[in-house]
């Protein structure tokens, strides 16, 4: 069958690419290999974690998985935050899309709703001078920006953060807090003013979540089970786009396929190779205009591997990330409510003085996780480590610390064929430059100085490895020059006349937020471009 | 006896005393049984001499496990007595029966100080102990491999 357009991808990019296409009443096809979890998400009920806790006897099924796979296995490695629900987001990455990387680990999905399904749902836009970095117009993203929140769903409070996050009309009114952030909160606002003379401001997290019922999702419960389950829907995932694009009649979810690349042809179509994921058949599809949506290392993958690009470094950024264990002496002792949310409860941004780029803090309170996962980082015995946990557990946080990266020649990525019929391997070496690892290091110190300042101690710092922010980007950059392997400012792939990349791969510089949302803000601009250029090109036709 | 039922009679024992450690009784059959399955699906297979010794000792002596434990998390934190009393942990967190013992608690902060500085000094004494056992078993293995 020939469609107007094909996307690859089910993920943030690929179904916000999607979407403006059908809208206009496009002939869409949605390529996906499309996991999904059919094990654990029946067995969990929507009731609060508390009551789960003292009524489901089947609970350790979903808290520690049928094959004991929530069990910490020992080593930092990327995706070992992920709870056995969400473990499926990774499951067969590493039969076809193998990785080789002594400095670097990757996480990618092949999964229906790709990394979405276990995102933190931090939803950032960027400013106006991150966006003309990256080669993106403000103006423009802005309505992009809304288009999205409309779509998905954002909640977060007007504060502090306001100048470094943007405003929206679709701005849901923020989630309540939790004791321990609303608590740091306060101090915080007790300090404003010395605080922000060095640099640091706090405020609520934005996050792509619904307090009030949205486009059939319930309005957030409180039930802290974010890292489990998506109790009510509240909590936007990338499966609920494609949920109602697939209700559309010019739409078609095509699954159990893996692409492998794309070829145009004379008469200005494209046609993509997938191979099914049950059984090794290849079937060939044909489009007007192909959407790469898959994510960042995947798309890289079919780009390289279709333009023949065996060998040839491209460059990859990743959001540098540390984790810092933290106690709240102002929670030390003091009860807790119990409806709370797991999720990401207060953002910091730190400008440093030298006008470097912004440094951005999550705090995340600390319960859902279990607190088992929590003795075996104790120095003390199991019993001591646990009534030590349970006195301090209200007074407990964890600070995700993302810096922003730029490209280095230390840090790229390279398609190498496959040996013996396996598929092909994408290699990576990441280092950051010295100067990066000195800067990271001071503005941590710096970050960590202020929290203290609000009364938060951090116990450890955590470096858990390159990769580990799993914000991948810029391995296919907007450049304005006219370089290969490179897009131009509408995401076309130089080089292709109907070839598209809507996700990180385009982002040539990544700042400090979480650049999710702004992967949807971009994927439904290029969605529109290509509906335009479709639109112009029936009209060239029919002329 | 079957290998297999000795086998699930000594995790089976193993299980009921490093819960009365842990939460101060032993565990309901279904939670004997889960941790059994969790050691035969997880657990470590490939644990060095020295490592099961000092489980054995501490399974067959009461008295000597917070002293161990606390000394392997110090001084030998990947010890496979650490990883199994881990492991218990989570079977009993992720039940009704004993998910009570792992939820915070609010004791006031005065209170909160006061057992947490309780915990600093129960910890130390056990650490002296603890290394002097550690000590103990690990003379008594080498000498064995000598031995032999």
């Amino acid at each position: 069958m020939n469609y107007d357009a094909i996307v690859v991808g089910s993920g943030p990019a690929g179904v916000n690419a999607a979407v403006p296409l059908v809208e206009a009443g496009w002939n869409v096809a949605l390529v996906d290999y499309g996991n999904r979890d059919a094990t654990y998400a029946p067995l969990i009920s929507e009731a609060p974690f508390s009551r789960l806790r003292s009524t489901d006897a089947a609970q350790h099924r979903y808290f520690l998985g049928d094959r004991f796979e929530g069990l910490p296995s020992g080593e930092l490695r990327v995706g070992a935050q992920l709870t056995p629900p969400r473990q499926y987001v990774y499951a067969d990455v590493s039969r076809w899309m193998p990785v080789v990387s002594e400095t670097f680990s990757a996480m990618e999905s092949l999964a229906q709703g790709g990394l979405g399904n276990a995102w933190g749902a931090g939803a950032f836009c960027f400013s106006s001078g991150e966006l003309a970095e990256i080669g993106l117009a403000p103006a423009v993203m802005r309505s992009h920006y809304e288009r999205v929140a409309a779509r998905i769903g954002v909640s977060g409070m007007r504060d502090d953060l306001l100048p470094f996050l943007g405003d929206s009309e679709w701005l849901m009114p923020p989630l309540q807090l939790d004791s321990n952030a609303e608590r740091l909160l306060a101090r915080y606002v007790a300090r404003r003013r010395k605080l922000q003379a060095a640099g640091f401001y706090l405020g609520q997290t934005r996050l792509a979540l619904c307090t009030r019922p949205h486009a059939g999702r319930a309005a957030y419960g409180y039930q802290d089970m974010d890292f489990w389950a998506d109790p009510g829907r509240s909590v936007y995932r990338p499966r609920w786009t494609l949920e109602e694009l697939a209700q559309r009649p010019n739409f078609a979810y095509l699954d159990r396929r893996f692409v492998l690349s794309f070829a145009e042809t004379a008469d200005g179509q494209v046609r993509i190779e997938t191979r099914h994921a049950d059984c090794d058949r290849t079937q060939i599809l044909q489009a007007g205009v192909l959407v790469l949506g898959a994510g960042t290392l995947s798309t890289t993958r079919i780009v390289l591997r279709s333009l023949r690009r065996y060998g040839h470094p491209v460059p990859l950024l990743c959001n540098p990330y540390t984790y810092v264990p933290v106690v709240n002496l102002h929670s030390l002792g003091r009860a807790a409510r119990d409806e709370r949310c797991s999720l990401a409860q207060l953002t910091a941004i730190y400008a440093p003085a030298d006008g470097g780029d912004l440094v951005q803090t999550q705090f995340y309170s600390y319960r859902s996780l279990l607190t088992f996962k929590l003795m075996k980082e104790v120095p003390l015995g199991g019993r001591e480590a646990l009534r030590a946990l349970r006195l301090l557990m209200n007074a407990f946080g964890i600070l995700g610390i993302n810096h922003a990266d730029r490209p280095a020649r230390t840090k790229s990525c390279t398609l190498q064929p496959g040996r013996h019929d396996r598929p092909d391997e994408l290699h990576i070496e990441y280092k950051p430059t010295p100067d990066e690892e000195c800067r990271r290091i001071e503005h941590e110190k710096q970050v960590l100085r202020c929290f203290r300042r609000l009364g938060c101690w951090p116990v450890k710092r955590v470096a858990p490895g390159e990769g580990s922010s799993i914000h991948y980007a810029g391995t296919l950059p907007i450049d304005l020059t006219d370089r290969e392997l490179t897009c131009d400012q509408e995401c076309r792939l130089r080089g292709t006349s109907n070839v598209y990349l809507a996700d990180g791969s385009v982002f040539g510089y990544l700042p400090a937020k979480g650049l999710t949302l702004s992967i949807m803000a971009n994927a439904d601009r290029v969605g529109g471009v290509v509906s335009a250029r479709l639109a112009s090109g029936m009209r060239r036709a029919a002329a | 006896m079957e290998p297999h039922a000795s086998l699930d009679s000594s995790l089976s024992r193993e299980a009921a005393v490093l819960a009365r450690y842990l939460i101060g009784r032993e565990p309901a059959s279904t939670l004997t049984a889960r941790y059994i399955n969790a050691e035969q699906t997880v657990g470590r297979k490939d644990a060095d001499r020295l490592d099961r010794q000092i489980v054995d000792f501490a399974v067959q002596h009461y008295w000597a496990i917070a002293g161990l434990d606390t000394a392997c998390a110090v001084l030998r934190p990947q010890a496979v007595l650490r990883e199994k009393l881990l492991r218990l942990a989570a079977v009993l967190e992720a039940s009704p029966e004993g998910a009570q013992d792992f939820l915070p608690k609010s004791a006031g902060p005065a209170a909160t100080l006061f057992w947490l500085a309780a915990i600093a000094a129960r910890s130390a004494a056990q650490l002296a102990v603890g290394a002097a056992l550690l000590k103990g078993i690990e003379l008594r293995d080498r000498l064995e491999r000598r031995g032999q």
